[in-house]
């Protein structure tokens, strides 16, 4: 189901209302996962059986780690339970891939047989549940949290509606206690939390929700037309289009993924539920290290923790270890975007982005703090040149064909410009550009507003409706119809 | 308080609706372009010059007509070329609106036909096999055909009416170009939606995922001469010839891998035959295109070759085909 169809709109109002109408909390929590079965089945079908079996899996397979007292024993059950979620996302996700890259090699080495693709359906959110619950396995396994002795809570945290296809990606240890009450302000009791609908939650989620609503509805949905148009046959544009395209995209991608975060955590937050922001300004990132701190913040933390520091583990100190284990991370998230070369250049390019900062933020130590990286003008710098690098490798995200995606490239890196078209195109997409504009200017004034969103909600009743009407407005006056797909929800 | 923030809510929604509805009923979207008295039948033609007119489904209403006008114009001043064209046309459909055609007095008519003309269920239309991809009950399908029609077919779309707001209230026609649709003046009863991908060529990874659901759906074509759309067919033929109107069938080019290989072999050679037929019959000429573009990468969707500049190929030849045929 798609937050920004009215058919959300209907199951939300819907849960909103039957919630507060259940007094027992145990039946709130089970109304809960039914209703995030519920929204999953709507779209997803028979695929649910996924969803359930990752569960059962993990649940499970958490309480025998748990349980075992050998070591050898305990690791044999963790990589079971691994290679349960691994092999499930890997089929469903990368096994096309996969055959096609054997068929190549095949053709290479003269063999004639080709193995039949699956063409198999993509389960939606699988990458983002599958996360979920390795992240809780691992957590589990290295003794960081109990698991849940309900497999119900369990459930839920795996199925919470409101995170199920595009995360962001929660930890166990952030969600579950929320699910709990609270004896003090440092222990979490085994009683289920009766889940209230307070207004302070319901005005900043609402507020959280309209944002990204017009994110996505507003900026993302109408930028996406010329972005279309551009990478649709890029060979024989000009660099002055192919940048255009590039900032277009950078920005869509940005207004769609960050505007579905604020959904969620907005739906979430409705409920009761505290959900850690998935995106922070990233376009103001000052290192390519630092945007990955500010851009879908639960997935780089999620790798950082879970796959790039086991890497690296007591070697941190070996410059080419350190560089093996970014290079090895960066490249599985950007194979975790998809099953495609593109993908995997998507990481690498970050992952040499990374690798390279962090060897000489290693080799000069001094360098961060030089003055003229503490002066306006260096930080504007920073940024600029930060950017410069980020849009680039948004080139193999957005274009899949690998000749149109080293033209792009080259037009991106070697400027070529013809006067005549530029005019001649913008005059064409005067919407789309003026939407570029209007969203920097507003990027910008949310960079020196601290806390944006929460000014927005403590606004008195009168200008807090205005603010919803103008956004609301502006989202449906721009709507043409046609919900299109969240770009994350293919992941 | 809570009430009130819900009340809040409320009313900024109830707004925002009520002022799309009160937009939309005080600029109705000029959409239709359905053949029934649209003004294009009461429009005044040059006496002098001879029309050539266009028939065919929206798969003709790619063609650049604009510049095959422009290429037939300037070989042969006294032609004028019109791409008659509809979305979903069919010959039963057009059958009704031929009278007032004839009454407009061309003197050739190129009609371009494919399989879908003759279809009884298959693609895009009423599936022939009942295909559900999902193996449990689907809610959203069931809650979407109960949906009011309007909501079905997508028919709402309130960017479409503010940028025609913008337009109007600037006064300037260019400073918002119309991105939604595209009008020719020589295409009366079509137009180009940029949406709905007729101006972008399509990549092959998407073409394949369209050509996976036509073959959910199967294709069944009548093309016996009892069959509907063919007696209109030939009833369109008989009538323009009896109007002294020379009539060529064109047999629409289509996509290779993505579309004529979900085509069965008993399909393609009913219709071929029956192309053999009226051509006979009639003794009309036919030019078959139906595999001419079929590797070529110039497809807006598995059906449509694109309105795009890397396009042109298909309307550089059928301009071609009228050059050849007034040339006779």
């Amino acid at each position: 189901m798609l937050f920004n169809t009215i058919d959300f709109v209907i199951f939300f109002i819907l849960v909103l209302t039957i919630i507060p109408a259940i007094k027992n909390s145990k039946f709130q929590h089970v109304f809960i996962l039914l209703a995030s079965y519920f929204f999953f089945y709507y779209t997803s079908n028979y695929l649910i059986i996924l969803l359930i079996f990752t569960t059962f899996w993990d649940y499970y397979f958490s309480h025998m780690i748990y349980k075992a007292k050998d070591q050898k024993i305990r690791r044999i059950i963790f990589l079971v339970s691994l290679s349960g979620n691994i092999g499930l996302l890997g089929f469903f996700k990368y096994a096309d891939f996969a055959i096609a890259q054997f068929n190549f090699l095949g053709n290479q080495l003269d063999l004639n047989a080709q193995i039949p693709m699956l063409d198999l359906a993509l389960p939606i959110g699988i990458s983002f549940y599958t996360f979920h619950s390795i992240g809780y396995v691992i957590d589990v396994y290295r003794r960081q949290i109990t698991p849940s002795k309900s497999l119900r809570e369990y459930a839920i945290f795996i199925a919470f509606f409101p995170l199920l296809v595009a995360g962001p990606i929660l930890r166990a240890k952030q969600f579950l206690p929320q699910l709990r009450e609270k004896i003090d302000e440092k222990e979490i009791g085994t009683r289920l939390r009766q889940i209230i609908i307070n207004q302070a939650n319901l005005k900043i989620g609402m507020t959280l929700i309209a944002l990204g609503l017009l994110k996505k509805m507003f900026f993302a949905d109408n930028i996406a037309p010329m972005v279309n148009e551009i990478f649709a046959q890029p060979l024989g544009l000009d660099s002055f289009t192919i940048i255009l395209g590039t900032i277009g995209f950078g920005i869509q991608v940005y207004g769609d993924f960050s505007g579905y975060s604020d959904i969620a955590i907005g739906a979430a937050l409705i409920l009761g539920f505290k959900i850690p922001a998935n995106f922070n300004k990233p376009f103001f990132a000052t290192s390519p290290s630092e945007f990955w701190r500010r851009w879908h913040i639960s997935l780089s933390s999620w790798v950082k923790d879970y796959l790039f520091l086991p890497i690296v583990y007591r070697k941190i100190g070996s410059d080419f270890l350190l560089a093996f284990g970014i290079m090895i991370t960066f490249i599985i998230l950007g194979l975790w975007h998809g099953a495609g070369w593109n993908f995997i250049l998507f990481g690498f390019l970050h992952g040499v982005y990374v690798t390279i900062e962090t060897i000489i933020r290693k080799r000069s130590p001094g360098l961060a703090n030089h003055w003229f990286f503490k002066k306006r003008i260096g930080k504007i710098i920073s940024i600029l040149s930060t950017q410069y690098l980020i849009f680039l490798a948004w080139i193999p995200f957005r274009v899949t064909n690998t000749n149109d995606m080293f033209y792009v490239m080259e037009k991106y890196i070697i400027l070529d410009f013809q006067t005549g078209n530029i005019m001649n195109f913008l005059m064409s997409h005067k919407l789309p550009i003026a939407l570029i504009v209007l969203f920097i200017i507003l990027h910008l004034v949310s960079y020196r507003t601290k806390n944006i969103q929460e000014k927005i909600s403590k606004l008195n009743l009168y200008w807090w409706t205005t603010f919803l009407t103008v956004t609301f407005l502006a989202i449906m006056l721009f709507y043409n119809g046609i919900p299109s797909d969240f770009i994350y929800f293919k992941f | 308080m809570k009430n009130k923030i819900i009340l809040s809510i409320l009313i900024s929604f109830s707004i925002s609706i009520f002022v799309i509805i009160f937009l939309g009923l005080i600029y109705p979207e000029p959409d239709s372009v359905a053949s029934t008295d649209h003004e294009f039948y009461f429009k005044s033609f040059d006496p002098k010059k001879e029309r050539i007119f266009i028939f065919g489904s929206s798969q003709m209403g790619q063609l650049n007509v604009t510049l095959v006008n422009q290429v037939v114009s300037k070989n042969y001043p006294s032609f004028e070329v019109y791409n008659l064209s509809m979305s979903s046309d069919e010959p039963s459909n057009r059958l009704p609106h031929l009278e007032r055609t004839i009454s407009l007095e061309p003197t050739l008519v190129i009609y371009g036909i494919t399989y879908r003309d003759f279809q009884t269920c298959g693609f895009n239309d009423v599936p022939c096999i009942e295909n559900d991809p999902f193996l449990l009950p689907d809610i959203k399908k069931s809650i979407e055909a109960n949906l009011p029609k309007e909501i079905q077919e997508n028919k709402i779309n309130p960017a479409f009416i503010t940028l025609r707001i913008i337009r109007d209230g600037l006064g300037e026609s260019q400073l918002f170009t119309e991105q939604n649709k595209i009008r020719f003046p020589n295409s009366p009863f079509y137009y180009i939606d940029p949406n709905l991908h007729h101006t972008i060529i399509e990549l092959d990874e998407e073409l394949k995922k369209q050509s996976n659901v036509m073959k959910n759906q199967g294709l069944i074509i009548d093309v016996s001469d009892n069959g509907k759309d063919v007696k209109a067919l030939k009833t369109i033929i008989k009538s323009l010839k009896e109007n002294n109107i020379d009539v060529i069938l064109y047999i629409v080019p289509q996509n290779g891998p993505y579309f004529l290989d979900n085509i069965s072999v008993e399909n393609k050679e009913g219709f071929n035959q029956m192309i053999d037929r009226i051509s006979s019959e009639f003794k009309i000429p036919v030019y078959n295109f139906t595999e001419k573009y079929s590797e070529e990468k110039i497809w807006g969707d598995t059906r449509h070759i694109s309105f795009n500049p890397r396009s042109m190929i298909f309307s550089e030849d059928f301009t071609k085909i009228i050059l050849e045929e007034i040339e006779k």
